[in-house]
């Protein structure tokens, strides 16, 4: 035992140097490392056997495993295994298939063959999650609230993209920036890229270290590799690590040696069949899986997805207020409001008092028009005219995932794995503007060394932001690039002495505006012409700091980790698990995201953490007592506790308790972003230097609130930045009653939120001249007016406490003949926000669901089909990009499948959002219509 | 049960519950922009168009809106998207100025004079009431809808300015008075004029060369003036077409008994113009040319009825240099609205009011009043 940890630590600790003193990572040289070790013999029992069904016949790939070491096997085609373990007998396997009930074997003699028949079942609750505990448990026994979605589930969904179906689950809002950019998010503070739910795919987490948005829908596992999802709702940070503040999804592949064979699957559909915002156009998924065992000791698989389609539409044309980040909708169109700007339409943040900027020059150099202009209205503001989402935006959303995976056995039972995913795409996400990705390339690498009681890892995400740009301003500088704003003959003078002739010749002011923005806009390129794109494109990519809107960023992240299970509860402790990991980021933006133009910032980060579970009480009472320490270099370290309980009060039905302290340091943009976005505002990251370098403390900032609009700004400080922390309650029960038919799973919690971060929007003088903010009349304005005032938008902590409960209800219910139906209810609710604060909660206070589901029914059981429905309460959704009312809305989502046994086909008729009724589920994203396909699956396990 | 029964009852239960979900749970349609309603003028229905067309007081004007629709005016005042300030003389109005009827009105003037007439009383993309009227002295100055081309090197037109006032004897445009204020429409809003008000065609130096009775005046503006930087002149300025003055222009006859009492009668009044004429040219000393010039030339452009009954001073452009000196008294005297009787009398004049024998000639940078005394400043 202490050999194996020697020898993780030995190697964490090479990994570690390696990777601190030379980047990329030199894979090769880890490879030889691992592969050199002399240390790993030792002494082996052997137990064989197979498995079959009730028709008696041999079934290929079930998967076998020896109780609490993770360890195990597969079947082969002939259903038979063969399996080694250094634990001596007497142990336990479990057998698991999906589709068949699980069965736990006692295994006294290795010398005799194991015979297992496995039973038909749809039975609910018997899957084993990992997870929860990091180690495997039954998903009933839990001690943290758990939903696990499955390979069948997967292959039975209507979902056209298996991450939507994490969106039906209990507690789970999706936030759909385009077709393929999804956060799920759970516990509310939902946003497109959401920082507060990690997703770990194969251990590695998938956010994007630059973009800080985890990329599992562009950059991931291709659906035919998916073996589970697990989510975890609610704090998770004392296994996962900083982040998981409100969740983790943990998504896994499928084993080479588990699942060999070649699978394919096309999909093909139709969207946007209204012709509302686009043409009915079509939309295409094809995925492709090859995983090839050679002997027992080597396998490898690899993978590809293709999607491609044209997306949906920002289309919410409606007017929106601004002022710094905050806003609102107000009433007005381009055609009734002069300073008109439409929430997915760009460039029209622009905008201008022609009134002082223009008109009052022009009075005073005619005279005779002075007192005409003086009768006019005070301020004049007006925007320049936008182009709308899709006239900027390219339409095709095209996703590329390329993966592939060694895996080779040391010893039946030690794994090198070395993998790695990479995917490029175009997509559309939703951050303090909407960005366009365009070529966007993320890379995630791995090596890892997997015992199943031990594992050590190093991987790299390597991120590229390719042709990427902000959508708002590189419209914006389009219009400029058009047009210039300003000078003698730029826009505004033509606008203005356009709109003074209008008046003149008899318009009213809103005619006179219409026809002098007709004229200032004259010449203006068409959107899809040969002119607009060609100068679309060269504003495009010159990157933002050079004045350009392109987004460069090629910011990576560096990351070693371990954990060993010693299972010593047999010798009357507990079962112990430790782990322990090292992170570098390397920021990279040349300047246009993160203040890095003169060069990378890095950012370290390390931890450790250790898990101890013991049952007691007859197995009655299990308790887990989790901790974890973790250190960033721009935090103070921080140490976080979970305690956990769950107790059997019958068999199949068990209590949950749980405490747990998470928290995240602020994401690498919160710490060191640099950005002047779209609606004038500056926002910085929160570490001191950035305030230093605007002079916060010689030339005072004062904070954007009722105060200053009354003439009275409050100066605004800002103490050490610090993480963000949540004490979560949280109690549940999981159980099996009416004769196990039934499945309940329910939760309540409770969350306090310490040191939230949030924004603050502040103002400082261009000058150091805090007058102009001290004139209620003309304080608005000056705010607006960049010339002399800057404004900031900056992280803070929120020194009071804010607080968010809510519950989750499920119930499935095993019908006969296969059918089951299923209701959830969920609710999250936020209370306790400071005023002035934007939160930026965003979850529903009620969402109701109801699927119905069968997964083989009629002639053989051929056919499958699923139904699920969802409704979700109106949410007042707040975020950088804007604010609004999302109303609510419901979805039905409906998929029939027949298979082709001697074929291995499968054929699904599916439709997500049936009904066609186009919804939003953030405000200013992309309303979604129906998508409807036909989907062919070749040897879909 | 048997399974099949089971398959067909749970389907129609689904497609039962689909379609009655997609008949009543509709998703409500995403929200669209809200247009702004552009705010009416004081909830009125009717148009420029309609009211004119309608109220028989206003055949004559609308006789006129009609011969000159080729111009456009009639349907901008029928366009809701216009705001129009439109004084309009009635029936009556044109009779006072000697117009009797529609028919001369279509038969005795050109679409384009009409034309002309209609968009100089009318003040162009802002609804003004006599709220909106400041009471200052003397008026204030707004654009017409007359276009007398577009400013050098502007797409902005050179509108003809209007000069409504508002003062204790009533409301005016330039020096005609309304006489029914504030009848406010839809796009628009009418005030009633008691007579015609003329557009000015000339600028004040071309009024004031061409009059044969102000010769010697003329002669006296062209001695100040040849002393005088050339863009700096009392001619450049009286040519200039934005510029705004109030002339009290002596006649000729007073100029003679100026120069008569001069010269201590050694020039008498009877003598012939040329030797006014030379006096002036030769012998008259400059500084005095340009005094007595500059006293008779207010700053700004007063009508008749925008002076006081009460005798007030008002500075020159004698003030320019001399900035201590009183200036001219002038008073109105009114009955009703309308002026009777209209005096201005010099520091140096002991007393004797000038009277003005011509008023209100309106020119495009001024009014010119002709009178019969020299003014004296001192």
């Amino acid at each position: 035992m202490f050999t194996n940890v020697k020898t993780m630590l030995i190697l964490l600790m090479i990994l570690t140097n390696y990777l601190t003193i030379m980047r990329p990572l030199p894979i090769p040289i880890i490879c030889l490392l691992l592969l050199c070790s002399p240390l790993f013999s030792l002494a082996q029992t052997e137990i064989n056997g197979s498995v079959k069904n009730a028709d008696n016949q041999p079934l290929p790939a079930v998967s076998i495993t020896v109780k609490s070491s993770g360890r195990g096997t597969t079947t082969d085609n002939n259903g038979n295994f063969k399996l080694s373990s250094h634990a001596k007998p007497p142990l336990t396997l479990i057998i698991s298939s999906v589709g068949y009930a699980l069965q736990e074997i006692e295994v006294t003699n290795a010398s005799q063959p194991v015979q297992v028949t496995l039973v038909n079942s749809n039975s609910l609750g018997q899957e084993v999650v990992i997870s929860a505990t990091r180690t495997p448990s039954r998903i009933l026994e839990s001690p943290v609230t758990i939903e696990r979605v499955n390979a069948a589930t997967i292959r039975n969904s209507s979902a056209a993209a298996y991450y939507d179906i994490v969106g039906n689950l209990k507690g789970v809002d999706l936030v759909t920036a385009s077709l393929t950019f999804k956060t799920p998010s759970t516990r509310g503070f939902n946003k497109s890229g959401n920082t507060r739910l990690n997703q770990i795919v194969d251990g590695m987490d998938n956010q994007a270290p630059g973009l800080n948005f985890s990329l599992g829908t562009v950059v991931g596992l291709n659906e035919l590799d998916v073996e589970s999802m697990e989510l975890l709702p609610g704090a998770s940070s004392a296994l996962y690590g900083p982040g998981g503040m409100n969740g983790s999804l943990l998504i896994n592949s499928k084993s080479p040696f588990k699942y060999p064979g070649v699978s394919f699957q096309v999909k093909t559909g139709l969207m946007h069949t209204d012709g509302r915002t686009r043409e009915p156009s079509g939309y295409h998924n094809w995925a492709l899986r090859w995983a090839q065992k050679i002997g027992e000791k080597f396998a490898f698989k690899i993978g590809g997805e293709l999607i491609q389609a044209k997306d949906w539409v920002g289309d919410d044309y409606r007017n929106y207020k601004r002022i710094a980040t905050v806003g609102e909708v107000i009433p007005g169109t381009r055609e009734t409001d002069p300073n008109y700007e439409g929430v997915n339409v760009y460039g029209d943040e622009t905008t201008v008092d022609i009134r002082k900027n223009v008109l009052d020059p022009i009075a005073a150099a005619a005279p005779f028009y002075a007192p005409y202009i003086n009768a006019l209205p005070a301020i004049i503001n007006v925007s320049r005219t936008g182009y709308t989402e899709n006239e900027v935006v390219n339409p095709n959303t095209v996703n590329v995932k390329l993966s592939g995976a060694l895996d080779y056995k040391i010893t039946p039972s030690l794994d090198f794995i070395v993998s790695g995913f990479w995917g490029t795409g175009n997509t559309v996400y939703t951050g303090s503007d909407r960005y366009s990705l365009k070529d966007l390339k993320m890379g995630q690498y791995k090596v890892e060394l997997n015992n199943g009681n031990w594992f050590i890892r190093g991987y790299t995400t390597q991120e590229n932001a390719g042709q990427s740009f902000n959508a708002t301003v590189t419209t914006r500088l389009f219009n400029e690039a058009w047009k210039p704003s300003g000078g003698p003959t730029g826009w505004y003078a033509q606008y203005s002495q356009a709109f003074l002739k209008n008046k003149l010749s008899g318009l009213s002011d809103i005619a006179a505006h219409n026809e002098a923005r007709a004229f200032a806009d004259s010449g203006r390129p068409v959107a899809g012409s040969q002119e607009f794109k060609q100068l679309f494109d060269k504003v495009r990519s010159i990157p933002i700091v050079k004045g350009g809107g392109l987004f460069v960023d090629k910011t990576n992240l560096y990351n070693v980790e371990g954990q060993y299970n010693i299972a010593t509860q047999d010798k009357g402790f507990a079962d112990i698990i430790i782990g322990a990991n090292f992170k570098k980021y390397v920021l990279n933006s040349e300047g246009t995201l993160f203040a890095d133009s003169a060069g990378t910032i890095g950012i370290d980060e390390y931890g450790g953490y250790l898990q101890a579970t013991r049952s007691l009480l007859n197995d009655k009472l299990k308790l887990i007592l989790s901790g974890r320490y973790d250190k960033n270099q721009n935090f103070d370290g921080k140490f976080t506790p979970r305690l956990s309980a769950v107790i059997k009060v019958a068999e199949d039905n068990n209590i949950r308790l749980s405490y747990q302290n998470a928290y995240r340091f602020a994401s690498t943009q919160q710490q060191w972003i640099n950005l002047r976005v779209g609606t004038g505002v500056r926002l910085l990251g929160g570490v001191k230097a950035l305030q230093d370098y605007y002079n916060f403390s010689s030339n005072p900032v004062y904070e954007i609130d009722n105060n200053i609009f009354s003439g009275n700004p409050t100066q605004r400080f800002f103490p050490k930045f610090k993480a963000e922390t949540v004490n979560s309650f949280e109690a549940g029960y999981k159980g099996l009653v009416a004769d196990k038919k039934l499945l309940i799973d329910i939760y309540g919690y409770y969350g306090i939120y310490k040191d939230f971060i949030a924004r603050v929007n502040v103002a400082q003088s261009v000058n150091g001249d805090k007058s102009v903010f001290t004139n209620p009349a003309t304080v608005q304005n000056n705010l607006n007016d960049p010339a002399l005032v800057n404004l900031y938008s900056v992280p803070i902590n929120i020194s009071s406490d804010v607080k968010t409960y809510g519950y989750g209800i499920s119930l499935d219910y095993s019908l006969p003949a296969g059918f089951v139906v299923g209701i959830t209810a969920s609710s999250d609710i936020l209370s306790d926000v400071p005023p002035g604060y934007v939160a930026s909660f965003n979850a529903p206070k009620l969402r109701l669901g109801a699927s119905i589901n069968n997964n083989g029914f009629g002639h053989d059981k051929r056919a499958i089909f699923n139904v699920v429905y969802h409704w979700q309460d109106d949410v007042t959704y707040e975020e950088d990009f804007g604010n609004g009312l999302v109303p609510a809305f419901h979805t039905l989502d409906a998929q029939v499948g027949y298979k082709f046994p001697a074929q291995k086909l499968l054929v699904k008729l599916g439709a997500n959002n049936l009904l066609n009724q186009y919804y939003r589920n953030a405000f200013a994203n992309a309303s979604i219509g129906g998508l409807y396909y036909v989907s062919f699956g070749y040897n879909l396990y | 049960m048997n399974q099949s029964i089971i398959y067909k009852s749970l389907l129609k239960f689904l497609t039962t519950a689909i379609v009655i979900i997609s008949i009543t749970a509709c998703n409500k349609d995403l929200e669209n922009a809200v247009p702004i309603d552009a705010p009416g003028t004081g909830g009125a229905t009717q148009t420029l168009a309609e009211f004119f067309a309608t109220d028989t007081n206003y055949s004559f004007y609308n006789a006129a809106l009609t011969k000159a629709a080729s111009f456009g005016l009639a349907a901008a005042f029928n366009n809701k998207n216009s705001r129009f300030t439109v004084f309009a003389p009635d029936n009556n109005a044109f009779r006072r100025s000697g117009i009797p009827s529609a028919e001369v009105i279509t038969a005795g003037f050109t679409a384009g004079q009409l034309d002309t007439l209609l968009r100089y009383s009318l003040i162009p993309g802002n609804v003004y009431t006599t709220g909106n009227i400041s009471a200052t002295f003397p008026n204030e100055q707004l654009p017409s809808n007359l276009t007398a081309g577009p400013i050098p090197g502007t797409i902005l037109p050179f509108n003809l300015s209007v000069y409504p006032s508002k003062s204790a004897t009533g409301f005016y445009l330039n020096n005609i008075p309304v006489v029914a204020a504030d009848n406010i429409l839809s796009n628009g809003v009418v005030h009633t004029l008691a007579a015609i008000v003329l557009p000015p065609s000339k600028v004040l130096a071309e009024l004031i060369y061409t009059n044969d009775t102000l010769t010697l005046f003329t002669a006296l503006i062209m001695k100040a003036s040849s002393a005088m930087p050339a863009d700096a002149s009392f001619d450049y300025y009286l040519k200039l077409p934005v510029a705004n003055f109030t002339v009290f222009a002596p006649d000729d006859e007073a100029v003679k008994t100026l120069i008569s009492i001069l010269t201590g009668g050694q020039i008498p009044v009877q003598a012939p113009e040329a030797v006014f004429l030379n006096f002036i040219a030769n012998m008259l000393p400059v500084q005095n040319a340009q005094g007595i010039v500059a006293y008779h030339i207010l700053p700004s452009k007063a009508y008749s009825v925008n002076f006081p009954e009460a005798a007030t001073y008002f500075p020159t452009l004698l003030n320019n240099s001399v900035q201590a000196h009183p200036g001219v008294q002038v008073d109105a005297d009114f009955t009703g609205p309308f002026v009777s009787g209209f005096k201005v009398t010099g520091v140096g004049n002991q007393g004797f009011a000038s009277n003005v024998t011509s008023k209100d000639i309106n020119a495009v940078n001024g009014v010119l009043d002709i009178i019969d005394q020299v003014l004296l400043p001192q």
